[in-house]
């Protein structure tokens, strides 16, 4: 039993220093990891003797973390790599997944999630992984509690390319799809499918 | 050094203590060189296949006949660019087709390497499986149970299955994304949608 008490502990104090790392808030770790507010100061001070350094703490509103276009897609592409994550380990682990999927948090989930997700972008499209290129975890949970609570915020599925993305009422830039519903891009798009068109009829 | 590197560092030292405590792997970049050499070997040899015959890189792709005229049209270096490093684009399907079994009795080298690149594709499953089986999930797109399968199988076994049955590659996501990601090759917002759609599935 001692024993057992000892693991869950540790792996969850793990599981907690990696996510103040990631920029979490005392009070979302506390939440995601069961561990007490004092032990969080003390592994945050731990992190910082360390030489490590700490992702911005996150608590802005959806409205603001996808100010830009770039945040707005990674978001789309994080969220789809943390729904892919969940389905496989809760089936793994046989059990029933909660609808809907985005209230289904896990810390576990959260962190792989991430890993991952520096991993894609910086393997398949080559953006440096800096502080302001790339959406943070805590961001990304803000979202994600966002979605769950509040009304005006949505998950959509786009009907021209069916990429899911998310819509925030009160934002201006978060009204289309991320993905094939930029200008350029389709403009570009157009004049190479008809140069290809008649190549073909060539 | 940006932060998520030393992050990834500092789990992997907290992990040493006992490997048991920490569930996430944390070691996905391992397979992204074998991944990238397969997904770009196979697109690479139905474009040679589709060079001879488009009829014959049909038989071992479900590439529709516009997609194979484009692919031929693409010059090798866009298709190195579109080949992804951390997904596997194609799933092998058993097929009873006699076009199938036609080339497989012939003892071609070409017919040889397909086989050999079956194996592999199925013994880096394997590793991953092995290893963690959400990130094996997530690559390759197979259900929990097939990767468990596989995962219990020897090397033996691996290639008397890929003997007595004849295996074709099936793309994992949408055609018409790939389509557009193979037309602009430059463009991020193609590989992404492209991207996703591997994640998401048929």
């Amino acid at each position: 039993m001692k024993n057992l008490i000892m693991k869950v502990t540790t792996e969850s104090l793990l599981q907690a220093k990696t996510l103040i790392t990631f920029g979490l808030r005392p009070q979302q770790v506390k939440m995601l990891t069961g561990v007490t507010e004092s032990r969080i100061g003390g592994l945050t001070k731990e992190i910082i003797d360390d030489g490590t350094k700490i992702a911005t703490k996150g608590s802005l509103s959806a409205n603001k973390i996808l100010r830009t276009k770039n945040h707005f897609r990674q978001f789309s592409l994080w969220m789809t790599i943390y729904k892919a994550i969940l389905s496989s380990e809760y089936d793994f682990q046989r059990k029933a997944l909660k609808t809907p999927w985005y209230s289904n948090i896990d810390s576990n989930i959260l962190i792989k999630t991430q890993i991952m997700f520096l991993n894609i972008l910086d393997a398949e499209f080559n953006i440096e992984i800096t502080e302001t290129a790339v959406i943070d975890l805590a961001e990304c949970l803000n979202i994600l509690t966002e979605i769950s609570t509040k009304e005006s915020t949505y998950i959509v599925t786009c009907p021209d390319c069916g990429v899911d993305y998310v819509i925030v009422e009160s934002s201006k830039q978060t009204d289309n799809c991320p993905f094939c519903h930029e200008r350029s891009y389709e403009a570009e798009r157009n004049r190479i499918e008809l140069i290809f068109d008649n190549r073909m009829k060539a | 050094m940006s932060y998520p590197a030393k992050i990834i560092q500092m789990a992997g030292s907290a992990r040493s203590i006992n490997a048991s405590f920490m569930p996430v792997t944390l070691d996905e970049k391992t397979y992204n060189a074998d991944i990238y050499a397969l997904n770009y070997a196979i697109l690479l040899f139905s474009r040679n296949l589709a060079k001879i015959d488009i009829s014959i890189s049909q038989i071992f792709t479900q590439f529709s006949r516009s997609f194979l005229l484009n692919l031929l049209n693409t010059p090798v270096e866009d298709i190195k660019k579109i080949a992804n490093h951390s997904l596997l684009m194609f799933r092998l399907e058993k097929s009873n087709n006699s076009m199938l079994n036609y080339f497989f009795n012939t003892a071609s080298i070409e017919v040889r390497n397909i086989k050999s690149k079956q194996k592999l594709q199925l013994f880096l499953l394997r590793e991953a499986a092995r290893n963690d089986i959400s990130t094996a999930q997530l690559i390759s797109g197979l259900s929990v149970d097939e990767l468990i399968l596989l995962a219990n199988q020897s090397n033996d076994e691996i290639t008397k299955t890929l003997l007595d049955n004849h295996h074709i590659y099936v793309y994992r996501g949408t055609e018409s994304a790939l389509k557009q990601s193979l037309i602009m090759p430059e463009s991020n917002n193609a590989q992404m949608i492209s991207f996703t759609k591997l994640l998401l599935g048929k």
